[in-house]
């Protein structure tokens, strides 16, 4: 009894020896309390995830405006929050330059949200942060991490329910990339379409677009957009009639595409033979019958017929300056997902790459040469240093005892309290901003092109504050800036960051879209010209083609006639029409610039002018100086 | 102002013309370089930062606040109503009490010439956004650098007899310690006031050369009071 009593007592004692030895090593080992960042990572907002989608179903092009859209999960907290993306740039410091964009929102607890900004990615080797705080805290957080197949040198977009059959445009030069989107992926914005080199529409619900999407989509093309659109022949069999048909029934594609199309979409027609896509467009001739869906060309548009009837139809005067193809033919059915010249059919389709119209880098360089200084701002310092010197050398000279000298200190103590403001005024004479917007309309849309070039400079250097407004244009910086933020609101984007002393103007770039009915149409035979600027009136105007210009002076709004003389066409390197010499460095860096060619070498003139009233798109805060502005109108000339 | 050579050097130095046309071409010339370096530093390279004009200014004026205030010590400027220190010991004054007096009137100078020239200083620095911590470190250190090397003037104004000598030895050490200390090592170069000014004025505490010349500026004190000591016992 009593062994078996030493025996439990000694167990016990072991026992709880062992329990305070595991207790003292879980206490050892157990990681501390957790810090209050790490109790935020905890919380349900973070076990929550964010939803990323980048791009065009991930695609992405280098250097130009994305769409980005974030799904955030129903959060626990209300109130005042933001979502920070960083998207890294490639800078003169390896891995540290990063662009901010933030874009406010109020959330409501328990409510799933979307938020969408566009976003410009130059270093794909970094990951995008996004980034979700609400009053303050960061409650969630996420990588975006871009595989280099997905960035592409040229990018076709497709929304198609068979999500194959494009495999071999990769072998197409740029590299092309494909990306298969459902129509909730198409942009919001149309300057989000920049990455896209052609987007086609081969399934589309009506209803799947929101109104500002096929509005972007309208604008996207009209600006210089290419769009093919596939009629397939199972839609257009259940619709006896088309798009912009007579008969009135359901057409081939959404309604507010009409505008766009260069034909109407016909009946069903089986031809025998494809053999007439292959004389066109090279490879051996596609075996079997051809299902198409017979097209209506419409005035203007030009087309391919195949066995007499039309089955490629493209231009036509409703595109701006896009181009909108339309196949009656499905390219992802047989026999034609199998034809070896597909791809000459597909390279036709997706045109030769957009030459650069307006070199931006270059014009930003020419806005940013030289910032001269205020004479005025020259003038009150040397007014303020000589009347300080003047009042303690005058005292000291009247009154030279040591009660002259400590009554000096008394002007010490003024002059330290004036100086520092009369630097803040040399500070913001100093800072200014130039900027030039180019006018581009797009002939018989109503709407023109405006890109906006600025530079901000802060000679001494400090903080600055641009505002880009309306919210439609998009602004972005021109070159990697790692302190670099932008606010997008619903008024327009704030842009902020540090200039240090020393450092050149920073640029930024401005795309958008403007009402603007505006054109300039030549005679054929040179001899007349008959410009309409709507409600614009333009200055310094002239005709620039290759390396002549025909001066036109001031032009008034509304409509007018001109005669043009033969022998008035004289050589641009002698022009002296512009408003002043910093227009006219403006001008030499359009016209003379890497995207000259582009403007002045097409098939028709150019009419280039400085127009006034319109609004300028940046404005720098706290700025007292002017700043420098110009807004120049770029009509291309039609021939009729 | 107990001090009877502080009070009479300071109302000396206060109605002199000479320290008056001193202190017109000492703020002249900070008036105009401030004016004159007014335009922002534009297209320069990028990694080349540095406040430039800022730190021109500084040195200016650690050079003409160093040399002003070590020539009126060694009587190389000689101020109207001010008495050399070994005129001074045939008066009733104790060799302590020249010695502090002068010592204490240079330091009073040159912080007065500092503060004339501060409002010129602040409108630079707010201008480019100088942090004030970088000028009233540089402000600090020419203060020390320009009192230790006035105490050597005052040194040789009892060494030194004869003028042309004491000028020759004055000339001599402000040659050497402007110029001959940029030949130091690396580790000694900040011995060099231009050298610690700069430093002073991107950050760096110029704890060194502080050390280096309000020991120089004690040792040449003490030496000065021993050197009148003597003679007054003589």
């Amino acid at each position: 009894m009593r062994r078996a009593r030493a025996w439990r007592d000694r167990h016990a004692l072991t026992a709880l020896f062992g329990l305070a030895l595991v207790c003292g090593l879980a206490a050892f080992v157990s990681p501390p309390p957790p810090l209050p960042h790490a109790r935020a990572a905890s919380s349900p907002e973070a076990v929550a995830r964010l939803e990323v989608r980048l791009g065009f179903g991930g695609v992405v092009k280098i250097g130009v405006p994305l769409p980005l859209e974030v799904v955030l999960p129903p959060l626990a907290v209300s109130g005042p929050a933001e979502m920070v993306v960083d998207t890294p740039a490639l800078g003169p410091q390896a891995g540290q330059v990063v662009t901010t964009t933030a874009v406010p929102f109020v959330s409501v607890a328990d409510t799933v949200r979307v938020i969408r900004a566009p976003v410009v990615i130059s270093d794909p080797r970094r990951p995008v942060t996004v980034r979700v705080t609400v009053r303050g805290r960061e409650v969630l957080g996420t990588t975006v991490a871009l595989s280099p197949e997905h960035v592409g040198g040229r990018v076709v977009v497709a929304l198609s329910d068979d999500r194959t059959g494009l495999a071999a445009l990769h072998r197409l030069p740029g590299p092309v990339v494909v990306a298969y989107v459902t129509a909730e992926a198409l942009p919001r914005r149309w300057q989000e379409y920049a990455a896209v080199d052609l987007l086609v529409i081969r399934d589309l619900d009506p209803a799947a677009l929101d109104v500002a999407q096929q509005e972007a989509l309208l604008r996207w093309v009209r600006l210089g957009g290419r769009l093919l659109l596939v009629a397939r022949s199972a839609a257009a069999a259940g619709s006896t009639e088309t798009a912009g048909s007579p008969g009135g029934r359901a057409p081939v594609f959404p309604a507010y595409l009409d505008p766009l199309l260069p034909a109407d979409v016909g009946p069903i027609r089986a031809l025998p033979s494809a053999a007439g896509l292959a004389e066109r467009y090279g490879g051996t001739s596609p075996s079997g019958p051809l299902t198409v869906a017979a097209l209506r060309p419409r005035a203007g548009a030009g087309h391919l017929d195949l066995s007499g009837v039309p089955v490629i139809a493209s231009g036509g005067p409703g595109s701006g300056q896009g181009q909108v193809t339309i196949w009656g033919f499905d390219p992802w059915r047989p026999p034609l997902i199998g034809w070896n010249g597909r791809l000459p059919l597909w390279d036709n389709a997706l045109g030769s790459e957009p030459a650069p119209g307006v070199d931006v880098e270059g014009l930003a360089e020419h806005l940013a040469a030289g910032t001269p200084l205020d004479p005025t701002v020259h003038a009150r310092v040397f007014g303020a240093i000589l009347l300080y010197l003047a009042l303690l050398l005058g005292l000291r000279r009247w009154k030279p005892t040591v009660a002259g000298a400590a009554g000096a200190l008394l002007i010490v103590l003024a002059a330290l309290g004036a100086f520092p403001m009369l630097a803040e005024v040399v500070r913001d004479r100093s800072a200014t901003l130039a900027q030039v917007t180019i006018i581009e309309p797009a002939i018989g849309t109503g709407s023109a092109r405006a890109t906006t070039v600025a530079a901000v400079a802060v000679p001494y250097g400090g903080r600055y504050r641009v505002t880009a407004v309306p919210a439609e244009m998009l602004a972005e910086p021109l070159t990697p800036a790692s302190d670099l933020r932008i606010v997008l609101g619903a008024l327009g984007s704030e842009l902020t960051g540090v200039l240090r002393s020393g450092d050149p103007p920073r640029p930024f770039l401005a795309v958008g879209a403007i009402p603007l009915s505006a054109s300039a149409v030549l005679s054929r035979d040179g001899r007349s010209l008959a410009v309409d600027l709507g409600a614009l009136r333009a200055t310094h105007v002239e005709l620039r083609w290759r390396d002549r210009l025909y001066p036109l002076a001031d032009l008034p709004a509304g409509r007018t006639v001109h005669e043009l003389r033969p022998d008035g066409w004289i050589a641009a390197a002698s022009s002296g029409g512009s408003s002043s010499e910093w227009s006219g460095r403006v001008a030499r860096a359009i016209f003379q610039g890497s995207g000259a060619d582009a403007i002045l070498n097409g098939a028709a003139p150019v009419l280039a002018g400085e127009v006034d009233g319109v609004a300028p798109v940046f404005t720098l805060g706290g700025a007292r100086a002017l700043g420098q502005r110009l807004t120049v109108l770029l009509v291309p000339l039609e021939r009729r | 102002m107990g001090n009877p050579v502080l009070r009479g050097d300071l109302r000396a130095r206060s109605g002199s013309r000479k320290i008056w046309t001193l202190e017109a071409i000492y703020l002249g010339i900070l008036g105009a370089l401030v004016f004159l370096g007014l335009p922002p530093e534009l297209g320069r390279l990028a990694e080349s930062h540095e406040p430039s004009l800022f730190v021109a200014v500084l040195w200016v004026q650690i050079v003409l606040l160093t040399y002003f205030a070590s020539a009126c010590l060694a009587q190389e400027i000689a101020v109207e109503g001010e008495k050399a220190p070994i005129d001074l010991i045939f008066a009733p004054f104790a060799a302590a009490a020249i010695v502090g007096g002068k010592s204490l009137s240079s330091l009073v100078t040159i912080l007065y010439w500092l503060l004339l020239g501060a409002p010129l200083l602040v409108l630079t620095t707010a201008i480019r956004q100088i942090p004030i911590g970088s000028l009233l470190s540089a402000a600090g250190l020419i203060a020390v650098v320009a009192w230790g090397i006035a105490q050597v003037g005052l040194l040789y104004s009892v060494v030194f007899e004869a003028e042309f000598s004491r000028t020759v030895a004055h000339w001599m050490t402000l040659a050497a310690i402007f110029a001959g200390t940029t030949l130091l090592p690396p580790s000694l170069r900040s011995l060099n006031p231009v050298e610690a000014t700069t430093e002073a004025a991107s950050g760096v505490p110029p704890a060194l050369a502080v050390a280096a010349y309000a020991g120089l500026g004690a040792l040449c004190g003490l030496w000065t009071w021993e050197r009148l000591r003597r003679l007054a016992a003589a």
